[in-house]
């Protein structure tokens, strides 16, 4: 379905930009890391990508796969 | 409180041994001796499977290892946590595909499914056999090796024991000990019990990541102390790592998108899926695997790794006293920071959570001693005896599990000694990048079936000799010198070994099948009806 391609292209981009090299853009340098509130820019990024991947399983798990099933 | 460590851990082990009988007693029912015994009779509910999963997808390595990672080289290594929802979405697109298949034909082994599509010989059961043991026996040594040394940690000052006339260290003790409980537990009770004592494992191992994250937290001062000690460390554990250093961007995001598949299909997982009720366990498990495990990660253990770098500095690259390496982080957090934070009752905790790492390993050691049980038994002496009945079989397989019980034992205690429990380590660390060889039959059989047996057994054989070509195999098998291994651990800097193997895995797999005779047609058609009808 529709929502399948939607989850299927937004968990693509997540796992290539999160792990990947996406990783790089915000983090800083060694001398000059990039904070956010106090908080290391590449810990929120890690944050952020897993929400977006794990909400990908939830939509995922309650929309096409129910339908499968 | 003295005695706290004896008393949880007394009552840990009596509780497993008590729900292995339990299992043993509803077994006892069943009308398939083997299919109750290594799937308990495919009935297995979303909690049960949910934490079966869990649990033997994690060794002590996700409560040890992966902190000392962050301790040691800041929070680069989080991003591999991104594995898990790359995994969580594998255990249904694969896991319940496999699922299908597995209740309507009576699977019970991966080689069943896949020898059953590509047609029966011995030599594609072999290949899918021999990819499943390189992957369960370093893993069933090692974790009962780990049993040992973490009982050193629970009683690190216990004189050594007497017994028959033999003097054994409180390692050696360890290691008899939680062999013995967990293979009598895996003998009477078989997937049941194993899959009852993951989630009593899997309960006090989340618990365990969460609290030791809301320890160091308490321990600066709360949130806003935490990042602000965070924030004062070197700025290269907060950025990432250029490449060839480890941990660099390529190697996360290869490690995320294949290491994550590769212990998806590794033979202890794959019969979880076929042992789960019904698509909407395996649906619901998903979304816990996806969810939960990496919160405990991110919020929990991970926070240790990195607050305990703070707390505990590495001066002049030199560990801080009561550190031998890095893994000890955790052990180190939780052992200083529960008695001032709780008192009395934080000495229980700690006693607790030591006991919840030897859990980590003994959930990892029983779901893959069962496994290899499986393995050899469906798949080697079922071969050799066809006319076998499935009693027979279900008890050549508790032979299997004390004679492989045994011999991980033996290892533990005389392989330092020789050079077998360096190879076996060295085997132990590409386990995941064998398992990972599986994955190029698993996706052509569920989703394309367009390749042949030849195809098959190629490219397996390929992908695994080419893992064999890695350090630290490729450095015993070789030598460190050698062209091969410097320009393999070359290409390790960048990516996921898995991958590697992978890559020529599917190159033999597709070249081969191009020239040789696939499956009939007819076959293949009565195979994706049966994936695609619902049930």
């Amino acid at each position: 379905r529709p929502i399948g391609k939607v989850i299927a292209v937004v968990f693509l981009v997540a796992l290539i930009l999160g792990p990947g090299p996406g990783a790089r853009l915000f983090d800083g340098t060694a001398d000059q890391p990039n904070f956010l509130m106090g908080v290391p820019v590449l810990y929120v990024w890690v944050v952020f990508w897993f929400l977006v991947m794990a909400g990908c399983v939830v939509v995922a798990a309650r929309t096409m796969w129910k339908d499968e099933d | 409180m003295e005695y706290a460590p004896h008393i949880i851990l007394g009552l840990y082990l009596v509780l497993l041994l008590a729900l292995g009988l339990i299992s043993m007693l509803k077994s006892r029912k069943a009308a398939h001796a083997e299919e109750d015994y290594y799937l308990s009779n495919r009935g297995q509910g979303v909690l049960v499977t949910s934490l079966t999963i869990m649990a033997t997808y994690f060794s002590g390595f996700a409560i040890l290892t992966f902190p000392g990672w962050v301790y040691s080289d800041g929070i680069a290594p989080m991003l591999y946590a991104l594995n898990l929802p790359v995994a969580a979405m594998a255990i249904y697109m694969i896991g319940n595909r496999i699922r299908r298949i597995g209740k309507k034909r009576g699977y019970i082994t991966p080689a069943d499914m896949i020898a059953d599509y590509y047609g029966e010989s011995p030599w594609i059961r072999g290949a899918v056999a021999l990819i499943g043991a390189l992957y369960v026996i370093p893993y069933v040594v090692i974790q009962v090796k780990a049993g040992g040394i973490l009982a050193m940690g629970l009683f690190p000052n216990a004189p050594p024991i007497s017994l028959m006339g033999m003097e054994l260290t409180i390692e050696d003790a360890g290691v008899g000990a939680l062999a013995l409980v967990t293979m009598l537990y895996v003998i009477v009770g078989g997937m049941r019990s194993v899959a009852w004592t993951d989630v009593l494992q899997g309960l006090l191992l989340l618990s365990a990541m969460l609290l030791s994250g809301f320890a160091i937290m308490s321990a600066l001062g709360g949130p806003s102390g935490y990042f602000l000690a965070v924030s004062k460390l070197d700025g290269n554990l907060l950025t990432m790592p250029e490449p060839p250093q480890r941990f660099n961007v390529w190697q996360a995001l290869t490690f995320c998108a294949f290491a994550s598949l590769a212990s998806i299909v590794q033979p202890a997982q794959w019969m979880r899926f076929y042992a789960a009720r019904s698509s909407r366990i395996l649906r619901q498990t998903s979304i816990a695997f996806g969810s939960i495990l990496p919160l405990c990660f991110i919020f929990g253990v991970f926070l240790v790794g990195l607050g305990g770098r703070a707390l505990y500095p590495i001066v002049e690259g030199a560990l801080p006293a009561g550190m031998s390496k890095p893994d000890d982080v955790v052990i180190r957090v939780i052992q200083d920071q529960f008695p001032a934070m709780f008192g009395a009752p934080g000495i229980v905790l700690v006693s607790l959570i030591l006991v919840a790492v030897m859990a980590a390993s003994m959930s990892t050691a029983d779901s893959n001693l069962h496994a290899l049980s499986a393995v050899v038994t469906r798949d080697i002496y079922h071969q050799a005896r066809p006319r076998s009945s499935e009693n027979e079989r279900t008890w050549f397989g508790r032979g299997v599990i004390i004679v492989a019980t045994l011999g991980a034992v033996v290892l533990s205690h005389w392989g330092n000694a020789s050079s077998l429990l360096a190879t076996l380590t060295a085997f132990f660390f590409l386990a995941m990048a064998f398992s990972a060889q599986l994955l190029p039959v698993t996706v052509d059989l569920l989703f394309l079936r367009r390749g042949s047996k030849a195809g098959a057994i190629a490219g397996m054989v390929a992908g695994v000799l080419t893992v064999c070509l890695f350090p630290p195999l490729g450095t015993l098998m070789f030598g460190a010198d050698t062209i091969v291994v410097g320009a393999t651990g070359t290409l390790k800097t960048f990516l996921d070994v898995g991958l590697c193997g992978i890559v020529v895995n599917v190159l033999f797999f597709a070249v081969v099948s191009t020239y040789t005779q696939k499956p009939d047609a007819s076959l293949r058609e009565a195979f994706r009806a049966d994936l695609e009808a619902p049930q």
